[in-house]
């Protein structure tokens, strides 16, 4: 075999060996997504109340992590994907701020109203019915109004520690706060959860 | 304001409550609409496509390409134009050097200086 022949089937082997990564790669990640995505996009319908914009965020956030962080150890996906999740949210957090302060200029201007900017969820119409005695949906839709109507934060750390199953230093690095920090917001969430969920005759968790 | 007493105590009391709102989101997750699912499908879809496209390490140099050829072009533009002197120097160095020994040839061989100057004295008009 001559030298020409031996560079040509070393940069055969180099290419196959690439494009056989590559889509090993896309599997590990097919994988991957297939169980953080819907998880994800749940956790963003939390935090911003809009199915679209849900969507969209976590697209962008999908895309950056695969840039970024695809060629990154399995065991450090799930920090790192949702790291980058909780970037998105804070960034439309504060263009959403700096787009109230001049929604709410120009609506002074105009003579509207400033509730029309309000971005805080309903709140929680507690029914004396007993936890068990509901059905799946009516237990899933008073969770979901118990966990919009708590702060950002403790809904996202929540979310993350109890649901996701990170753990606290996991969790800090996703949400890039102290591991103290997360342990503040994950108990004042659960004490007011508890104190929610108690209210609709939750006996078994007061 | 860090979590109280009694606080603290609850952590302990609330797995129930935890593992009942995992459950429950699980469920909100399964029973997701087809639309959304397959919007997600799509949406990941797109996000895996982009690891053929961009994925590794030549992706980030690819960006910088075109900026380094640039850069790469206005400096050698620059040594083109603002430095002429040294490019020119060794030509004309050699060029000087080709004309001495020339000279220096002709003078030793008179017998060609007397052929030319037979030659241009029987053609006059074939330099004009």
């Amino acid at each position: 075999m001559t030298t020409q022949q031996r560079i040509t089937n070393l940069n055969m082997s180099t290419t196959a060996q690439a494009c056989l990564d590559k889509s090993q790669l896309r599997n590990e990640l097919d994988l991957f997504f297939r169980n953080a995505q819907p998880r994800a996009f749940r956790m963003l319908q939390f935090a911003v109340h809009d199915e679209q914009l849900a969507l969209d965020l976590l697209q962008d956030a999908m895309l950056a992590f695969v840039r970024s962080y695809a060629q990154r150890p399995p065991a450090e996906r799930a920090p790192l994907f949702y790291r980058v999740v909780q970037n998105r949210l804070r960034d439309h957090f504060r263009r959403h701020r700096v787009r109230s302060r001049w929604l709410s200029l120009f609506s002074d201007m105009g003579g509207r109203d400033k509730d029309d900017n309000n971005y805080q969820p309903e709140a929680i119409e507690p029914k004396p019915a007993a936890w068990r005695q509901l059905d799946t949906q009516h237990k899933l839709e008073y969770l979901d109004r118990v966990l919009s109507r708590l702060g950002a934060r403790q809904q996202q750390t929540f979310l993350l520690r109890a649901w996701e199953g990170l753990t606290e230093a996991e969790t800090a690095t996703a949400m890039g706060i102290s591991v103290g920090s997360v342990k503040t917001h994950y108990a004042r969430a659960r004490a007011a959860l508890r104190k929610a969920l108690g209210a609709l005759g939750m006996a078994e968790f007061e | 304001m860090k979590p109280s007493n009694q606080q603290n105590m609850n952590l302990n009391q609330l797995d129930s409550l935890e593992k009942e709102a995992a459950k429950l989101l699980d469920q909100s997750v399964a029973d997701m609409p087809a639309e959304l699912v397959s919007r997600m499908r799509a949406a990941r879809e797109v996000s895996l496509d982009s690891i053929s496209e961009s994925g590794h390490v030549w992706f980030k140099t690819l960006d910088w390409r075109p900026t380094f050829a640039t850069v790469a072009l206005c400096l050698l533009a620059v040594i083109l134009l603002y430095i002429p002197n040294v490019s020119k120097q060794p030509e004309q160095q050699f060029t000087q050097s080709w004309l001495v020994e020339d000279e220096y040839l002709l003078g030793d061989d008179l017998s060609l200086y007397l052929w030319l100057t037979d030659t241009t004295a029987l053609s006059p008009n074939d330099e004009g």
